[in-house]
């Protein structure tokens, strides 16, 4: 008896934080806390995966924006960020699988990240890893990584596609109406839902976003000094080609082949049904870089669709 | 014909507080003799209709952008005033890329150090900026730049770096582990504010070198591969390139410091070859240390003879009618939803393109409807809180005339009591 009045003195003082038991307000008192304390009475085991799902840790699996056929075909993603890292792995040889999938899914908020193949029996181990891990994740993974180019050019040329190329391509597809309508919708509204009030606030939101990151760093969007600043980034990148096979001098494709196609190809992928095609016509008249895609393509898209 | 360079006004030694002025001004110092050109430090960024600095203004076509100034200047003279007229395509393709390097990595840098950074901002960037714009603006505008600063250099997640933001961001970061998110996808904690001040600061001073070196790596390189002594393409004469480097690393290592140098730091103890080209061309392009003072105050024949080096010339004064849209703009920015309405209208209004000799410059027209709609808003806010106000005053003078002074009273008070539930909530 001592003991357990004890106890229930211990507890009302951790209730009140270790202080002299006050009592507020707001306090549940003590027999109904008695009562919830006993909550949760059993807890399930967590339950299983629907069926459909894919099996995880089978494969490493890559989580892209992509069609449900698109998939199973190993087709270059639509989305220029998540094509770059499956163009990547592509390049290192590393045998994946690609699932389509969307922001929603991934842990941090951002396609593509990748499921890695579990080597020990419980599949639960194998973390997912996000987009900015998955150069390390190759490096310890694979033999024959990519090269990598590092040095001032790469850094400074990297920035023309990071920034440039990519406010054009922000501007192309989501800003420009007559390429919005057809291609955005086509890519990211419809495959998310067949509700049209959900698909019109989801268009507004996309373009909203798009018109936001070409805010940050003008005042206003000159759509006539995006599109020149794009095609002189084009003209740099292509002297930086010339008549090499790839980027650098290297005889392999690296990362940096990998971000570059990531816009040509989709820039020049007739598929799309662009209906605005400045951006492409002026990519057009870059021939190294219309071999550059073109080689990719065969090299490592190709070979696949026979699976 | 004299052209004219509307600027924004010097700050901590330099010409100007911007990169991208301080690297026009050095174009036209190295491209034009001192006769053809007019440099107007602006002290209120909204008269010059592209409402963004630098800006070239020649007869009635004004050239917004460094890049776009080169380009104008290119085509204006017929290739007479063009520094990069030597240069081999390998070198122009440099040129492009380095500038697309500079600006999408060098401003977010600029941003953290000028204004994110809390001590920086609130004890050398705000007082620069007060000294050199007018009146209501003052007030007004750094935090305006402020927030575009941050949301920039977001990026790079210093934001920690503001006090402000790092004392909300602590409960966000508990709510997300709680979640059952995967430990190594977890975005790291915000670092607290006394590491970022450097009491505990190893691993910000980390992150904090990763994002210098990002910066100044690939720049050192490019200035050591010509000797660090002569212009980085090696050359008798500057390029375009050289101005724009030059802009961003006067400005981030000026000739007056700021209180938490970091930045300036990271340069002097890493980048010495990078630190002693800039000492040695912002004397060749810029002069000695420039204060605000100097350049406001000072008639225009004064000036040109205490500060030989630059074509310094007064800005014209403010009108009355820009103060009141200053005034008017700023309260429509703090009203909440029109505020989004209106900010994205002005940035959307889309700017006419004129050709002028075969070159895109921009010229804005500012349409007086905005101006009217914003204070038709104003007013009809105005006008219904005081309409809310009459029909309050007539409801409760009509209690009164029905009850009598006294009973009102005890009415109004009976009605609005919530008894212990309403003391206890705060109600009444």
């Amino acid at each position: 008896m001592p003991e357990e009045n004890e106890e229930l003195r211990k507890k009302q003082i951790r209730a009140v934080g270790g202080r002299r038991p006050v009592y507020h307000l707001f306090q549940l008192p003590s027999p109904v806390r008695r009562i919830f304390d006993k909550f949760p009475l059993k807890t399930y085991p967590a339950n299983d995966l629907p069926r459909r799902s894919p099996p995880i840790g089978h494969f490493d699996t890559l989580h892209i924006f992509t069609t449900q056929e698109g998939a199973l075909q190993h087709a270059p993603s639509f989305n220029p960020a998540c094509l770059k890292w499956q163009a990547y792995l592509k390049f290192s040889g590393i045998e994946f699988k690609t699932i389509s999938s969307n922001n929603h899914a991934s842990p941090t908020g951002i396609l593509p990240f990748l499921t890695p193949k579990s080597f020990s029996p419980s599949a639960s181990s194998s973390q997912p890893i996000s987009s900015n891990k998955i150069l390390k994740w190759v490096s310890s993974r694979s033999d024959t990584v990519p090269e990598r180019v590092s040095g001032m050019r790469y850094e400074a040329y990297r920035s023309l596609i990071d920034h440039r190329i990519r406010r054009a391509w922000l501007l192309t597809l989501y800003l420009d109406e007559r390429n919005s309508e057809v291609v955005a919708k086509q890519l990211y509204i419809y495959p998310t839902s067949s509700n049209a009030i959900v698909q019109l606030s989801l268009y507004h939101q996309l373009k909203q976003a798009a018109r936001d990151e070409l805010l940050k760093t003008a005042s206003y969007i000159r759509e006539d000094e995006v599109y020149l600043e794009a095609d002189n980034a084009f003209a740099a990148i292509s002297t930086l080609l010339g008549d090499d096979v790839y980027f650098f001098g290297n005889d392999r494709p690296s990362l940096f082949d990998a971000n570059i196609f990531a816009y040509t190809h989709l820039l020049l992928d007739e598929s799309l049904n662009w209906q605005e095609t400045r951006l492409a016509d002026s990519l057009n008249k870059k021939e190294n870089l219309v071999q550059h895609r073109q080689r990719i393509l065969t090299g490592y898209f190709d070979r696949h669709n026979a699976l | 014909m004299v052209l004219e360079l509307h600027v924004w006004g010097p700050a901590f030694g330099l010409p100007s507080i911007d990169a991208q002025c301080l690297a026009t001004v050095a174009y036209l110092k190295q491209c034009l003799p001192p006769s053809d050109w007019l440099l107007i430090p602006c002290s209120d960024p909204s008269v010059v209709p592209t409402s963004g600095l630098p800006v070239l203004k020649v007869d009635s076509t004004w050239v917004h952008g460094f890049g776009a100034i080169v380009n104008f200047l290119r085509e204006h003279s017929l290739g007479k005033w063009d520094l990069d007229q030597d240069l081999n395509d390998q070198q122009r393709a440099d040129t492009i890329a380095f500038f697309s390097f500079l600006e999408s990595r060098g401003q977010p840098l600029l941003d953290l150090s000028l204004y994110v950074s809390s001590e920086n901002y609130t004890e050398w960037t705000r007082p620069a900026l007060a000294q050199i714009l007018p009146w209501p603006k003052q007030w007004i505008l750094p935090h305006r730049l402020r927030d575009g600063a941050k949301v920039r250099s977001e990026h790079l997640g210093l934001s920690s770096l503001d006090i402000e933001t790092a004392n909300t961001e602590d409960g966000e970061t508990v709510a997300r582990e709680a979640g059952n998110i995967p430990k190594n996808l977890v975005a790291k904690p915000k670092q607290t504010v006394a590491g970022m001040l450097g009491k505990i600061g190893q691993q910000n001073q980390f992150r904090l070198d990763a994002v210098t070196s990002d910066f100044f790596e690939p720049l050192s390189d490019l200035v050591n591969k010509s000797g660090g002594q002569s212009w980085v393409f090696g050359t008798d004469q500057a390029s375009s390139l050289d101005c724009l480097l030059l802009g961003y690393m006067t400005l981030m290592n000026p000739p007056l410091k700021p209180p938490r140098r970091w930045l300036q730091d990271a340069l002097v103890s890493r980048y010495p070859v990078l630190l002693e080209w800039t000492t040695n061309f912002r004397q060749e392009c810029f002069g000695g240390p420039v204060s605000a003072a100097d350049v406001f105050s000072s008639p225009t024949p004064g000036m040109r003879t205490s500060h030989p080096c630059l074509p310094w010339h007064s800005p014209t004064p403010i009108s009355i009618q820009n103060i009141g849209s200053t005034f008017l703009t700023a309260s429509l920015d703090s009203l909440p939803v029109v505020s989004r309405y209106f900010s994205g209208r002005i940035r959307r209004t889309s700017p006419q393109s004129t050709k002028v000799d075969g070159t895109k410059s921009t010229m804005v027209h500012v349409s007086p409807n905005l101006l009217f709609g914003g204070l038709g808003i104003v007013g009809s806010a105005v006008g219904t809180y005081m309409a809310y106000y009459m029909y309050r005053g007539s409801s409760k003078s009509r209690l009164r005339a029905q009850h009598g002074t006294g009973v009102a009273e005890r009415n109004t008070t009976s009605q609005r009591d919530f008894g212990e539930a309403g003391r206890m909530l705060g109600l009444i």
